[in-house]
């Protein structure tokens, strides 16, 4: 009987054994992990997510949450549209 | 909605604008949180990713085609002739929200302003150590910036009944009211959404730089001599087969569907951990029969375009039109990464070092770590007293 | 279930000895490394400090046009549109390689006639572009906003790319062809002998050699450094963002050569843009500023109003390595012969990989280079040099 997905990241609908695959063909850190699979890269660019998939590459590589780290949280934290950006300077 | 890979159901879920679970096209613009957006009449709403509907998707077939995994690396390559039909069709499967319309049907009439403001304090988040932070920094004879991203301040304090005895909003009022009186300005729906410290040809600047904040119709470049970051935390998903149904969400998404907008999660609901207590005590406390009180956890939801059933690890099969999960909370560390705080692991997060934190940026709250409304409070108090004392030490900007 | 090939070795001590060793596993790095292996060179590698994509590879928007305005740099990128075609057949991993043009803008007659030249010598050099009127330019991009608009160049060969896709599939053959491929790995000095470098010290031990690549793009100068040699090369950081996801509407690459904004659509529906800042320091600075988040909001919705309600979702940097005229560095070293340089491509270095990586591998495999090299040599910045300037160099 085959059961339903995993979903780790939704916004980039990618479950966990995506991540370990990926994980087996070499992406053992965060950042190789997200530009393989895609997570993190959605609107929510890895918000929660990044707990879940931190949490099973330590679990498959053996490496510490803190040598793991965090990826990216670059600006804007929340999404905003471009007409605010380009609104008229005062 | 339908998810964006493989059409999966999806409905509110995190219930604070942060997620991607509950997009919808709204008067011509896509890709809008319905989870924050408050409804008006008149107001167009148009589902996305789904045809002919969200209910009876088509493209779902991709879901139960691809059962394991879809790996969009070494597909559609064969043969080269076609290359041109697959990007075509890959561009229109993957490609989210139409574009807007030219004329979105918007009340705003205002042009959108960009303005700089100087402050001795901004603190980033209303909730109990955001409030409690402004209230002591205001009081400290500090001009102080509060900024809450929700349409109310109030945080976590909105979804607790007692806190300390006391019913949680009123607390929340007793400190705004502590802010407003000490000359502190708050701003609701205001997102602090970067710290940026270099300017437009490269020259650095030390933390927490300029911190842009989105208002209504306006961006405030915030110049801060000190930097509150009380954001909290995100609700970090349970990983089990079906754990993105719709109905299955964080124990804190039910209690803000509860008690900010007076909506039952669901009539029937699991609680998959202990930790969802709370929640599950106001949810029963509202109507809603609570099948399971964690003692046992979710190993799997499954159900059509809902969850219907859900099997817990001690074997047991109910109906359920809701579940919920806690744990393992992630906090929101965005701004504190990007002013160049350090982290330390807390369990299976990464929270800030308050000890390492540079110099003009304090943390408080959920965000140091999952914790109590009063001790979010305290955390607060001492941060804001710390931040005031910091920026009377600065020179003026 | 057939396991996937592995992008990058992860265990086992590096070898003593190298045939080449590659300094940068960015598309320079991977690609010198794959024709090398592929033309018979047993033992190469790949040294990458970081993860996969973390340098120029890995930042920037995936254009690739042949709208060059200097026949150097314009040959190098008509031939890797060639290549970009078979790529993903060839490495058996999909590159999303999509030719949807790319649309210069011109709102004044000056523009007009210099867009006029270019295309002319695009003609004259194998690359159909041709000049487009406003209406036809507001065809070919319904949704652009053509007031001030007087021409445009448009060459429909021209497209947009997956960069992680090809530097994944770049990893994963180099691999199956028996490249030693090492992430978090870094060249940290050079010994020479006889105007040879003879030894590469890492942080994973040294490793002797026989053929040294610099392929370390924005940190070009800091390896070349390692060994005495000072490159004319500048890094200069170049900010960009991307918006959500949208149904497909934009096919080309749009630039507007006011103000250099580019803007593209790429394969899952975000538009990715960018536009130059003036007066930019030099500098290896990846952060972001909101300097350029308002310049680049307001050009781009300047000429496509429907973005106003469209939201940036991340905005983030990369350094071009910047040469004096604007064109890549290929060749050996005056000094030290094989010591090859394969960087200096000056913001476009992804686009011409395909080419750059051949040329180079063809000179350490003694091999007839396709085209001639001369004009990418080192020391052509000597006391005879002529400066003919790179025109259309955007972002």
């Amino acid at each position: 009987m085959t059961t339903d997905k995993c979903m780790v990241c939704t916004c980039e609908d990618v479950n966990d054994i995506e991540l370990r695959e990926a994980i087996a063909r070499g992406c053992r850190d965060l950042e190789s992990l997200k530009r393989y699979t895609g997570f993190g890269t959605g609107p929510c660019q890895g918000k929660a997510c990044v707990t879940l998939a931190r949490r099973l590459l330590s679990e498959v590589t053996g490496e510490s949450v803190e040598a793991l780290g965090a990826i990216t949280y670059r600006p804007p934290v929340q999404p905003v549209p471009l007409r605010f950006l380009a609104g008229d300077e005062e | 909605m339908r998810s964006i890979k493989y059409h999966r159901p999806r409905g509110y879920s995190c219930g604070t604008g942060k997620c991607a679970s509950c997009l919808v096209r709204v008067d011509g613009t896509p890709n809008v949180r319905a989870c924050v957006t408050p409804a008006r009449d008149g107001m167009v709403v148009e589902t996305q990713n789904a045809f002919p509907s969200a209910r009876r998707d088509f493209f779902a077939v991709v879901d139960k085609v691809y059962r394991r995994d879809f790996d969009y690396h070494e597909k559609f390559i064969h043969p080269r002739v076609l290359t041109p039909l697959y990007n075509a069709v890959i561009r229109r499967m993957a490609g989210f929200g139409k574009l807007p319309d030219l004329k979105p049907i918007s009340r705003s009439r205002v042009r959108p302003t960009i303005i700089k403001r100087e402050v001795d304090v901004l603190v980033v988040g209303a909730g109990p150590a955001g409030l409690a932070a402004a209230a002591a920094a205001a009081e400290g004879a500090a001009t102080v910036l509060l900024a809450e991203e929700a349409d109310r301040e109030g945080g976590s304090l909105l979804l607790h009944r007692d806190v300390g005895g006391r019913d949680g909003t009123l607390v929340a009022a007793e400190l705004l009211a502590r802010v407003r009186d000490a000359g502190g300005e708050v701003l609701a729906s205001s997102v602090a959404f970067g710290c940026y410290l270099t300017d437009g040809v490269g020259n650095k600047m030390p933390a927490p730089g300029i911190v842009a904040v989105l208002t209504h119709e306006r961006i405030i470049e915030v110049k801060a001599k000190a930097l509150v970051v009380a954001s909290g935390y995100h609700e970090t998903p349970a990983l089990f087969p079906g754990n993105d149904l719709p109905g299955v969400m964080g124990a804190r998404a039910a209690l803000i569907l509860l008690h900010k907008h007076g909506v039952l999660a669901g009539q029937r609901v699991a609680l998959s951990a202990p930790a969802t207590r709370h929640a599950g005590e106001d949810l029963a406390k509202a109507g809603a029969d609570v099948v399971a009180w964690g003692e046992s956890p979710v190993v799997e939801a499954m159900g059509g375009t809902h969850v219907e059933r859900v099997r817990l690890a001690d074997g047991r099969e109910l109906r359920v039109d809701c579940v919920l999960y806690a744990g393992d909370e992630t906090p929101r560390v965005e701004l504190l990464q990007q002013c160049g705080a350090p982290f330390v692991a807390s369990g299976w997060v990464l929270v800030p070092d308050p000890s390492k934190l540079p110099p003009g940026v304090f943390a408080a709250g959920d965000v140091l770590g999952a914790s109590s409304p009063l001790d979010a409070m305290a955390s607060g108090e001492a941060a804001g007293e710390s931040a005031a004392a910091f920026a009377r030490t600065v020179r003026p900007l | 279930m057939t396991p996937h090939t592995p992008f990058v070795t992860t265990t086992g001590p590096l070898k003593d000895h190298y045939d080449a060793v590659v300094v940068g596993g960015g598309a320079n790095g991977l690609g010198v490394a794959r024709h090398l292996a592929m033309g018979g060179m047993r033992d190469v590698l790949v040294l990458e400090k970081s993860y996969l994509l973390a340098g120029a590879s890995g930042r920037n928007g995936g254009g690739v046009r042949a709208q060059w305005g200097t026949a150097d740099n314009l040959v190098l990128a008509r031939e890797s549109i060639r290549m970009f075609r078979d790529m993903s057949a060839e490495l058996g991993f999909n590159v999303y390689f999509r030719q949807g043009g790319y649309l210069f803008l011109a709102h004044d007659e000056k523009t007009v006639d210099a867009l006029r030249k270019t295309v002319a010598f695009h003609n004259a050099n194998g690359v159909k572009s041709r000049v487009v009127d406003a209406h036809e330019a507001q065809i070919i991009v319904p949704d652009l906003s053509t007031s001030g608009v007087l021409a445009a160049s448009y060459h429909p060969g021209d497209g947009i790319i997956f960069p992680w896709a090809v530097v994944f599939g770049l990893a994963k053959k180099c691999t199956e062809l028996g490249v030693d491929v090492r992430t978090f790995t870094s060249a940290t000095g050079f010994e020479t002998s006889g105007g040879r470098v003879t030894l590469v010290r890492t942080n994973r031990g040294d490793v002797k050699c026989d053929w040294v690549v610099n392929a370390a793009g924005c940190w070009s100068n800091q390896v070349a450094d390692m060994v005495g040699l000072k490159l004319p090369n500048t890094p200069v950081r170049h900010e960009i963002l991307v918006t959500e996801s949208l149904k497909p509407f934009l096919d080309p690459m749009v630039v507007d050569l006011r103000n250099g904004l580019y803007a593209s659509q790429d394969m899952r529906g975000e538009i990715i843009s960018g536009i130059g800042m003036p007066g930019e320091k030099p500098g290896i600075n990846f952060q972001s500023s909101f300097a350029f988040t308002k310049r680049v909001a307001r050009a781009l919705v300047d000429i496509l109003p429907n973005l106003g309600e469209v939201k940036v979702l991340r905005q983030w940097a990369g350094a071009y390595d910047v040469t004096p005229d604007s064109k890549p560095i290929l060749g050996p070293s005056p000094g030290l012969a094989n010591f090859v340089q394969l960087n200096g491509a000056s913001g476009h270095g992804f686009m011409i990989s395909p080419m750059t990586t051949l040329l180079v591998a063809q000179s350490i495999l003694g091999q007839p280079p396709s085209i001639d090299m001369r004009p990418y040599r080192l020391d052509r910045f000597g006391p005879d040099w002529v400066a003919e300037k790179e025109p259309l160099v955007i972002g």
